[in-house]
């Protein structure tokens, strides 16, 4: 679903912010992506959903590349990032109405998506209200409706777990779930290691922008802690 | 709390003046573009340079030498009044900061006075171009006492003072008023609308008496002048008597007022100051909401109705890029009842209406466009935009479309004014009809260019966008240069020739239009921001 194959993203003072990266994520993936603070992450994320352009290598989606088709690309993915800035001028629902006629959801499927994930979330009774009047959790909650709401194949989330109360939390996976189960692929980032154990089927680690150890959870952790693991990898890449 | 305010204010000079960006962005292109900004605000500051000078030594050449401090107190005056009068009550009140800063132990009126400062700063700087050359020329010709050079240093600092504190006075009992408001932008744009033309017609009826009385005699000419400046904006006196006639008493009012003025209104202010900023932070959360029937559109009209609810959501976007449009209205009504020979009096340029209305009717609509900050007010939301399956085009031609859907009826209003209003032939009133509109989407078109090549993405405060950009600033150039370039070769080129410059400008506008359209279009969303 989503092939990353030697990106290389150099920032203009001429650090490499990503460096030689290569990934594999098939549909029913959940694949969590983990790193220290400015270890390359977020530049990576942004470069698959054509936020930031790269300097070398390639980005397929469904068999796509990013830089030849972005719009079919991203007409098949969805992202949240870290930090929800939404357009805080619309209300929750008029946020949501315009994604559906930019993604052109018909009628009857937007309503009743909207209904059923605003439901699930709590958050039926706010979307009348605008967007600056929301917390930071419920912008998030917002954004994650909104990332469903074309139901697409390849989800992309930048630390999605920040900010959730612990039932928003519970539902955001349940949520995960069903798209792999739908065929989809799922690929985020975060710090929070327990949950990347436990969610993902599929885990890398990124250091310094290179890809110090991918695969699959079970066979990474290796009845120790992905905790563990991740200090070690990160250690071991620093000594040598 | 001297050291709070020093702090605060830096703070906010770093936020409005980028620079931060030109001094520590390792990104070459950006720090360029600053450059190359700082470079055009060099050229506007000799510009303005070369008119005070002129001003002062033609003053001086015709023995009116002691009008010169006058003349250059009420000019920098009345320029920094209206610049502030857009711009002050959104800097005060400016929730961002306002949360962020707040929650630190530093007092109210700390916050107030930082904020008054960095506006004060720029306008200080000024306010010393346009006044220190002319007192210059006036020492060199008069030779005036010691007092001269103490009371005009001290006057130097305090003289954007009084007109930033009542801009500041006026802004904030607009925000006040609005911050009780259901509708709070809605009504900030009609007060500052209706407040600013209130003090062009005024000032204009000002201007036309003296007219009048000018004509009497020369040796009259000198009180005349005086005493228009006095009524036009009377701190002149006390401002002027002090320095020509070395009065210390006018020196001490219009010191002591001027301070006077600002102590009050950062102690009315500060004592309020947490209130308002709470009203105007107050959204309405009704949480009721029951999911109803949502209508469908394109993609299209999607992204119009988004930047419609954009644009009105911000005051300052509204009264700042409407401006013009209302004074091309307001123009053209006042041609329409007064007559082009009163209106030309009236501004004192003779043949602008009777010669030259397509180009003058241009520049109104020219001085600022929705889209010259458009790109920059996507702000930190730009990543939706960017990350959605939407093309470049798309994008452009929605932001594109609403500047030219706010730009429509003051455009029909005054074709209609002027259809009834004023009699000339066919051609006459196709060029009345052409060239306002050619340029009216000339400058949308050009503003996108302009925004694109300077955007702007992380301001904390709106007006920084709207107001202080680099993109608006030379946007508002480009659009007063094209038509005030056409419009003085109207008079270079007589009357036989109009049609033809017309029909010149007319082409080349629509060129430079269209191909300005196709390169923006073909720039890629991901390489801007």
């Amino acid at each position: 679903m989503l092939s990353i194959s030697n990106l290389t993203k150099t920032y203009k003072g001429g650090k490499h912010a990503v460096d030689n990266l290569s990934l594999e994520i098939k549909a029913g993936d959940i694949y969590g992506f983990i790193g220290h603070n400015g270890a390359g992450k977020t530049t990576t994320i942004k470069a698959v959903v054509g936020i930031h352009d790269f300097d070398q290598g390639e980005i397929r989606i469904d068999g796509i590349s990013v830089k030849e088709n972005p719009m079919k690309c991203k007409e098949i993915t969805a992202y949240i990032p870290d930090n929800p800035e939404l357009y805080e001028y619309l209300t929750g629902i008029q946020y949501l109405n315009f994604l559906a006629d930019i993604f052109q959801v018909p009628k009857e499927v937007r309503e009743e998506r909207i209904s059923r994930y605003a439901n699930r979330f709590e958050l039926t009774s706010a979307l009348g209200d605008l967007i600056s009047s929301y917390s930071h959790g419920m912008k998030q909650k917002l954004a994650i409706i909104g990332a469903f709401l074309h139901s697409p194949k390849l989800l992309i989330m930048d630390e999605p777990f920040v900010g959730l109360d612990p039932q928003a939390s519970i539902v955001l996976k349940e949520m995960m779930h069903e798209l792999c189960k739908e065929g989809g692929a799922i690929f985020f980032s975060t710090h929070v290691l327990d949950v990347a154990e436990k969610l993902c089927n599929k885990v890398a680690i990124i250091k310094e922008g290179r890809l110090v150890a991918s695969g699959k959870t079970e066979d990474l952790v290796k009845g120790q802690s992905l905790e563990d693991v991740f200090m070690e990898v990160v250690n071991h890449v620093q000594t040598n | 709390m001297f050291r709070q305010i020093k702090i605060l204010t830096k703070l906010s000079l770093c936020n409005q003046g980028n620079f931060n960006v030109i001094f520590h962005s390792k990104d070459k292109s950006q720090r360029n573009k600053y450059i190359g900004l700082a470079a055009t605000y060099a050229v506007l500051i000799l510009m303005f340079l070369f008119y005070s000078i002129s001003l002062a030594i033609g003053l001086a050449v015709v023995h009116m030498e002691d009008l010169i401090p006058a003349y250059a107190f009420a000019l920098i005056s009345i320029i920094i009044f209206f610049f502030s009068i857009f711009k002050a009550g959104s800097i005060i009140f400016d929730l961002k900061s306002y949360e962020l800063q707040i929650a630190l132990p530093v007092s109210p009126a700390a916050i107030v006075i930082s904020r008054f400062l960095s506006m004060y700063v720029i306008d200080l700087v000024l306010s010393l171009i346009a006044t220190l050359p002319s007192l210059v020329v006036y020492a060199v010709v008069v030779t005036p006492g010691v007092s001269f050079y103490f009371m005009g240093i001290i006057g130097l600092l305090l003289v954007p003072l009084l007109p930033m504190t009542v801009a500041s006075i006026i802004g904030a009992v607009i925000f006040a008023i609005s911050a009780r408001m259901k509708h709070k932008n809605l009504v900030t744009v009609l007060l500052t609308i209706v407040l600013v033309l209130g003090i062009l017609l005024g000032e204009a009826a000002l201007g036309n008496n003296s007219t009048i009385i000018t004509q009497q005699g020369f040796t009259q000419i000198s009180d005349m002048i005086s005493n228009q400046l006095r009524q036009i904006y009377p701190p002149v006196a006390f401002y002027s008597d002090a320095l020509v006639k070395g009065s210390v008493i006018d020196f001490l009012i219009f010191t002591l007022g001027s301070i006077g003025i600002f102590g009050l209104f950062v102690m009315v202010v500060q004592r309020s100051y947490v209130s308002i900023c709470s009203a105007l932070k107050a959204r309405s959360s009704r949480r009721d909401y029951k999911m109803q029937s949502l209508k469908t559109g394109t993609m299209r009209s999607a992204l119009l109705k988004k930047e419609m609810k954009r644009y009105f959501a911000s005051s300052i976007y509204v009264s700042n890029t409407v401006i013009g449009y209302v004074l091309m209205v307001a123009g053209a009504i006042a041609i329409a009842i007064k007559g082009a020979d009163e209106v030309e009096q009236l501004l004192e340029m003779p043949g602008v209406v009777s010669k030259a209305l397509p180009f003058a009717l241009a520049i109104m609509a020219s001085i600022v466009s929705t889209t010259s900050c458009s790109i920059s007010l996507e702000g930190r939301q730009w990543w939706i935009t960017k990350s959605l399956p939407i093309r470049t085009k798309d994008v452009f031609d929605s932001k594109i479309l609403w500047n030219l859907a706010v730009a429509g009826p003051f455009f029909l209003i005054t074709e209609l004014v002027l259809l009834f209003g004023i009699k000339t032939d066919l051609l006459g009133h196709l060029w009345l009809i052409l060239i306002p509109a050619i340029y009216i989407v000339f400058m949308a078109v050009a503003g996108l260019t302009i925004n694109l090549q300077f955007p702007n993405f992380t301001w904390e405060n709106e007006t920084v966008a709207v107001k202080q950009s680099a993109a608006v600033l030379v946007t508002s150039i480009v659009g007063i240069a094209s038509c005030g370039i056409p419009l003085a070769l109207v008079f270079v080129l007589g009357k036989e020739m109009t049609n033809v410059l017309m029909a010149v400008v007319s082409i080349v506008i629509m060129g430079i239009t269209l191909i300005l359209y196709k390169r923006n279009n073909r720039q890629d969303l991901q390489e801007i921001g």
